[in-house]
């Protein structure tokens, strides 16, 4: 299968709630293995239209391809087993189980997940041990393998940030949604955290979409972004294009 | 003496029963967040269809007249006398109601989890569970053809009853034996049946599956959006559950000798809560040890009023079984308030992921204290690297 | 020659209908006004502090034994055992609250947690009623009020007793009293602010509080009341509660959970279905009497399932349909 140069498509994308137009006539494409950022100001519908694509809104028009399935209307853990990942601006995490539970949840191919295979542990042992050996080295690379027996509600909010990324990469997703992932975090570590998700992102060929409200960190890292205003993609392209839009400019000081 | 092996055998056997039905309600509210408030429902189904199969089969197996089971002049001393006498009917029988009473739990639990997963607020899957358990008792009073009504069925013979006939015929029973040996045999049975229960629950929970079933406990949004079939995985662990409390059900209208309504009333569900949350919601070994707890308190309630009642002609044998339930909610109510968690909190799920850290944790002299030295040190040029300790760092200020 | 015609009507009338239909109807209005004044407490409840409380019952059982004692003492003066029925269960109720219910929401615990602590207070009542009743001499497990009941009218050869009539008044009363409680009064207003939204109504200044003190005397209260009436006309028992729980959810259900109109509509829903509407599938169908019970069930789990906010029209819907039936002159009403 010859793989399309664009990852994911959307098309006049509209979600409503009541007379509320929250996402109106959204179309983009976002290029595979890139990074591509989404910004605009606070309800402009950034996150609703994150929720459409990962199947977590329920009904709205317009359609959704990704890799060149069209998952409209797709249960959201469906969308994650295509490879299309996401993670949320408030962290949700499992606060019942440790931070290593959490991380290694998403595995893919859990033998184990089966309950009726789950009694006999020599027949899912081997995948366990190599999912937790990737878990480790996600956790190292995240810097937070040392918190492994933790409770995951015991840990930092900058933790939990990470810790949230962490879950979804192990998931080997082909694309990823991140919702703010540097909210509420120190400007230092916004820094980080965009290096390593450059850095998995080379790497990997991982390809990933990012709401971001700190501009000049995103603007640094990215490859490419769209301009969301009130439900609507008012602008995009490359961040030093962006940075001159006076309509750009105008949507965020109008605020 | 003989009293008190009587007595342990009848603390076993209830006690057997009500872990069973503990452990099915912490799979399925401790582990995966369902909030059965309809247990006995799965438990009630459980006797009732068990109690209906042996009716029947007892008489089949022997080639005489089934008739009407509800007969107390014809059908019952038959199924009495075969289920008493016939190891070759009694012990077939027994196990097919039991097969039949986990496979009803199962669908029933399977047919249930429908609703249950269509409710939009938390607290009406309690609601709609605890209806289905009144609708089930309403239904069965009402219609005297599925289980003789209000009576109940009765004339269940123990399975194991044909052993104190055979030791009594002999060469070495020259006395009466004394105490209850069929039931001590049953008491046994079940709980080697809790046993394995427990065993069950406990592999499912430390497994990947109890993973997957306690994210959907804390977070069914993001559980999905992991990738994780939310609705697949509560109706598995609503199957599952029912499956034990079918199996609890049938296991004891063999012990009780009959099928009636008044047995499964929610009080009992209210019980295998108490039960629950005192030992420790997804905890299996908590859970056995809360129902200990309260088997206790009620066998213990039970007899001691009998032994009033006999010392005291006047005195009401009921009043202390009330003030048993009353307690049962004092207990609940002050562990609610002071300790939730109940007695042993939940705890990690033991796979072997963790062995690849514990082992490095014996290598790192103690990681707290590593994880205190880097959250102090300076981090500026360790880009990306230290980004754990860095947001320690800024959060905390 | 008026009275011939009268009497042929008469026996029209008793062919075209059959002769449950008057008297279920009759019961149907008595006992659905019953549910009414016993489902409006936990309609408040469930509208001012979010709490589904399953022990909202047992204020029926203790009103009814309290009605048991005082009408030994005060036979027949059903103001006196409605009072002190009233004060019972009000001082009940919210020392519930203050004792178990307040110190887990200040906890902040789940939904389930607070579902189970009024499970718990339930089965704490129901039990500690049992001992009681079952401790004295003369055993009061099944015991009566001390209340005459006597025949007021005959309507179609049907006897309405004096209980009947004062089921349906106390509910018209309750109503009443209360709608103008809730819709004109400062407390009933901030009420329903706190109803709307608890930490605004904290913000704005609103005793927060002193109204949910308030709501609780009500809520037990009017359950209590519920109970005497309920004893009346059944003999009282300590699971004269507990039986009538779920057609008091069945209620609240309908009415969508926080409407207070859609209590008095829900209330007579209930009570017709589980009077006339038994009677009709029994004598069409042969559907027996004692699977009355399954129709509030059945309401329950469609509705939760279906339309959880309720079958009854919610209020605002309520209003404007007033408002187009009788031009502005109705200017408020409802509790939301």
């Amino acid at each position: 299968m010859v793989q399309s140069e664009y990852i994911l498509n959307l098309e006049n994308i509209s979600k409503a709630f009541g007379p509320i137009r929250a996402v109106d006539g959204v179309s983009l494409s976002v290029r595979r293995g890139s990074i591509a950022g989404l910004i605009g100001p606070n309800g402009s519908g950034k996150s609703t239209l994150f929720n459409v694509i990962s199947g977590t809104e329920g009904k709205f028009s317009g359609s959704v391809v990704f890799d060149g399935k069209r998952i409209n209307g797709m249960p959201s853990h469906k969308i994650f087993a295509l490879g299309l990942g996401r993670t949320f601006q408030t962290p949700r995490l499992f606060t019942g189980m440790t931070v290593l539970e959490n991380v290694m949840l998403a595995g893919k191919r859990q033998e184990g997940e089966n309950p009726l295979i789950a009694p006999f542990p020599e027949r899912w042992e081997s995948g366990e041990e190599d999912l937790a050996r990737r878990a480790q080295e996600q956790m190292k690379a995240l810097e937070i393998s040392q918190l492994y027996e933790k409770n995951s509600s015991e840990i930092s909010g900058g933790q939990m940030k990470l810790l949230q990324l962490a879950n979804v990469l192990i998931g080997d997703p082909k694309m990823l949604l991140l919702d703010e992932p540097t909210a509420g975090v120190a400007p230092r570590l916004a820094q980080d955290i965009f290096a390593s998700i450059e850095k998995h992102c080379r790497e990997t060929g991982t390809t990933f979409f990012i709401i971001e409200h700190r501009l000049q960190v995103l603007f640094k890292h990215v490859d490419h972004v769209f301009v969301m205003h009130q439900g609507r993609i008012i602008s995009e392209g490359k961040p030093d294009e962006i940075v001159k839009n006076q309509e750009v400019i105008d949507a965020y000081l109008g605020e | 003496m003989v009293d008190l092996i009587d007595l342990v055998a009848t603390f076993a056997t209830f006690y057997g029963i009500y872990a069973i039905l503990a452990i099915s309600l912490n799979l399925e509210y401790g582990y995966a967040g369902q909030p059965n408030f309809g247990q006995v429902l799965f438990y009630g189904i459980g006797a009732f269809v068990a109690a209906i199969a042996a009716a029947n089969l007892l008489p089949l197996f022997a080639r005489l007249p089934i008739g009407n089971i509800c007969n107390v002049h014809t059908s019952f001393p038959v199924r009495l006398a075969i289920g008493s006498n016939d190891p070759g009917i009694a012990i077939p029988v027994w196990i097919i109601g039991l097969v039949l009473a986990m496979i009803a739990g199962g669908i029933l639990g399977l047919f249930l989890s429908y609703p249950a997963i269509r409710v939009k607020e938390e607290w009406y899957l309690s609601m709609i569970l605890l209806v289905a358990a009144e609708a089930f008792v309403t239904i069965f009073q009402n219609t005297p053809q599925l289980a003789c009504g209000i009576f109940g069925l009765d004339g269940i013979q123990n399975p194991f009853y044909w052993v104190s006939n055979t030791y009594s015929n002999s060469s070495f029973a020259s006395t009466e034996l004394g105490f209850d040996l069929p039931g001590i045999i049953y008491a046994a049975i079940i709980m080697a049946f809790a046993g394995i229960c427990y065993l069950v629950a406990q592999k499912l929970a430390n497994s990947p599956y109890g993973r997957l079933l306690k994210s959907v406990r804390d977070d069914k949004v993001a559980a999905e959006s992991l990738g994780k079939d939310v609705a697949k995985v509560r109706r598995q662990i609503m199957i599952i559950g029912s499956i034990m409390a079918g199996l609890a059900g049938g296991l004891y209208v063999f012990y009780i000798g009959v099928a009636v309504t008044d047995d499964y009333v929610p009080a009992v569900t209210f019980t295998i809560w108490v039960m629950m949350i005192l030992g420790g919601y997804a905890n299996n070994k908590g859970v056995l040890a809360g129902a200990a707890a309260l088997t206790l308190l009620q066998r213990g309630s039970v007899e001691v009023s009998l032994i009033l009642q006999a010392s005291f002609p006047g005195f009401s044998s009921n009043v202390l079984i009330y003030l048993e339930y009353v307690a049962e909610a004092v207990i609940l109510i002050l562990l609610l308030m002071y300790r939730p968690k109940g007695l042993i909190p939940e705890t990690r799920i033991e796979t072997k992921a963790y062995q690849l850290f514990d082992f490095r944790k014996r290598d790192t002299p103690d990681p707290s204290s590593k994880q205190e030295t880097q959250e102090t040190t300076d981090v500026s040029d360790s880009k990306g690297k230290s980004a754990s300790s860095n947001i320690d760092e800024n959060v905390a200020r | 020659m008026v009275k011939s015609m009268t009497i042929q009507a008469m026996v029209v009338f008793d062919n075209l209908v059959p002769y449950w239909v008057v008297p279920s109807i009759i019961i149907s209005l008595a006992q659905g006004s019953i549910y009414v004044v016993a489902s409006i407490g936990l309609t408040l409840t469930l509208a001012v502090v979010k709490l589904p409380n399953f022990a909202h019952a047992e204020f029926l059982t203790v009103g009814a034994y309290v009605g048991v004692i005082v009408s030994r003492f005060f036979p027949n003066n059903l103001l006196i055992i409605g009072s002190c029925a009233f004060l019972v269960c009000s001082v009940a109720a919210i020392a519930i609250h203050h004792i178990v219910y307040q110190p887990l929401m200040n906890r902040k615990v789940s939904i389930y947690f607070l579902v189970l602590a009024s499970f718990a207070v339930a089965q704490f009542i129901r039990y500690v009623v049992y001992a009681w009743a079952s401790s004295g001499s003369a055993t009061l497990l099944v015991a009566n009020q001390d209340i005459r009941i006597y025949t007021v009218i005959t309507v179609f050869q049907v006897e309405i007793s004096n209980i009947y009539v004062l089921a349906i008044i106390l509910a018209i009363a309750v109503s009443v009293l209360l709608a103008i409680f809730l819709n004109l009064t400062h407390l009933g207003k901030s009420m329903r602010a706190i109803a709307n939204n608890a930490d605004l109504a904290r913000i704005s200044g609103i005793n927060v509080s002193f109204a949910v003190n308030i709501m609780w005397i009500i809520a037990g209260g009017l359950g209590g009341l519920g109970g005497v009436v309920l004893g009346t006309y059944t003999s009282v028992t300590p699971v004269l509660g507990f039986d009538a729980l779920l057609d008091i959810f069945a209620v609240v259900i309908i009415a969508g959970l926080t409407s207070f109109v859609g209590t008095i509509i829900g209330g007579y829903i209930v009570g017709f279905s589980t009077n006339t509407i038994i009677e009709a599938l029994n004598y069409y169908f042969g559907v027996p009497f004692g699977y009355a019970p399954l129709l509030p069930f059945a309401m329950i789990v469609v509705v939760l399932m279906v339309r959880p906010t309720g079958l009854a029209p919610n209020s605002q819907t309520g209003i404007a349909w007033l408002r187009r039936a009788f031009g502005k002159g109705v200017s408020s009403g409802g509790t939301n």
